[in-house]
């Protein structure tokens, strides 16, 4: 049945409204944000407050052209699992910016391809792990992306898709796994661009226990065309 | 058989490298630059500059 314009415009905000009114049972959303909140979905659960300790599971058809802010400042939140028939490009701008409740970012079934992570998890400083792999091949700015991400543990990165400056030196407690996912992500061909990472000898000692003596150095050494920065 | 061998720069004791943009403890530099590119400075001048740079993040 073809919908007009009007009719598809209210549906969505019924949608929306039953949304916030199960969100708002459990604290909800500022109603001063209300106006923000009907005027565009992607920042549907921005400033949320769910229950302490809640696994938040969202499946969608299609890739959200946006999901800029979309858990901004959410709390209660421990897990969230996103998963997509689909795969596109769209904005992570932000998406756990200050949610300092989240423990796991699931996107393992969710494949997009970011076209910025800037203040991705921006203070999100109980995050530890994200699990599932992120493609960089679209992505152009990734400022702030893990601006006091203390607890980060776990990330792996499309090899090779990595073609922009990153700063991992608040991740302190990154895994050797992870260490050699942001290396083995960084582009072969890019020029002029710098990643940092912690303390190097917090990172040879991580990546070596598991990769074997002299390993660090030997694939950080590979990295020709990169600067690696250690704090 | 090929072995390579990485270069680091590393700071003095107290000290931080920077170009302006980037800012280490220490470095692997990339094919073409060359340690000229950097100069140090005090952890105090570094601390001073981080605290701008977080003000930037906190509200951008």
């Amino acid at each position: 049945m073809n919908m007009t314009l009007d009719e598809l415009k209210a549906r969505a905000k019924a949608d929306l409204d039953n949304a916030f009114e199960k969100g708002k049972s459990h604290g909800g959303i500022d109603e001063t944000q209300l106006p923000q909140y009907y005027m565009t979905s992607i920042t549907a659960w921005n400033s949320a407050k769910f229950p302490d300790g809640y696994n938040f599971k969202l499946s969608v058809r299609d890739v959200p052209e946006s999901m800029t802010s979309i858990f901004m400042y959410a709390s209660g939140v421990k897990t969230v699992t996103l998963t997509c028939e689909g795969t596109g490009t769209t904005s992570w701008l932000q998406v756990l910016r200050g949610c300092t409740s989240v423990e796991v970012f699931d996107v393992t079934n969710f494949k997009v391809f970011p076209t910025t992570i800037r203040h991705f998890a921006n203070n999100a400083k109980s995050l530890v792990s994200i699990i599932g792999e992120i493609d960089m091949s679209n992505c152009t700015n990734a400022g702030s992306a893990f601006y006091l991400a203390q607890a980060l543990k776990d990330i792996r990165f499309k090899e090779g898709t990595i073609s922009i400056a990153l700063d991992f030196h608040w991740s302190t407690k990154l895994s050797a796994e992870s260490l050699h996912s942001i290396l083995m992500g960084l582009s072969p061909t890019v020029t002029g661009q710098t990643l940092t990472l912690p303390k190097y000898e917090t990172c040879k000692a991580t990546y070596n226990a598991v990769y074997g003596d002299g390993s660090f150095d030997i694939i950080v050494a590979s990295k020709t065309n990169w600067t690696i920065a250690y704090s | 058989m090929k072995i390579e061998t990485v270069k680091y720069l590393w700071a003095n004791d107290g000290m931080w490298l920077t170009d302006g943009k980037v800012y280490a403890k220490v470095l692997k530099l990339a094919e073409g630059r060359s340690a000229e590119e950097f100069h140090e400075i005090t952890d105090e001048e570094y601390n001073t500059i981080l605290a701008t740079m977080t003000a930037e993040a906190e509200e951008s």
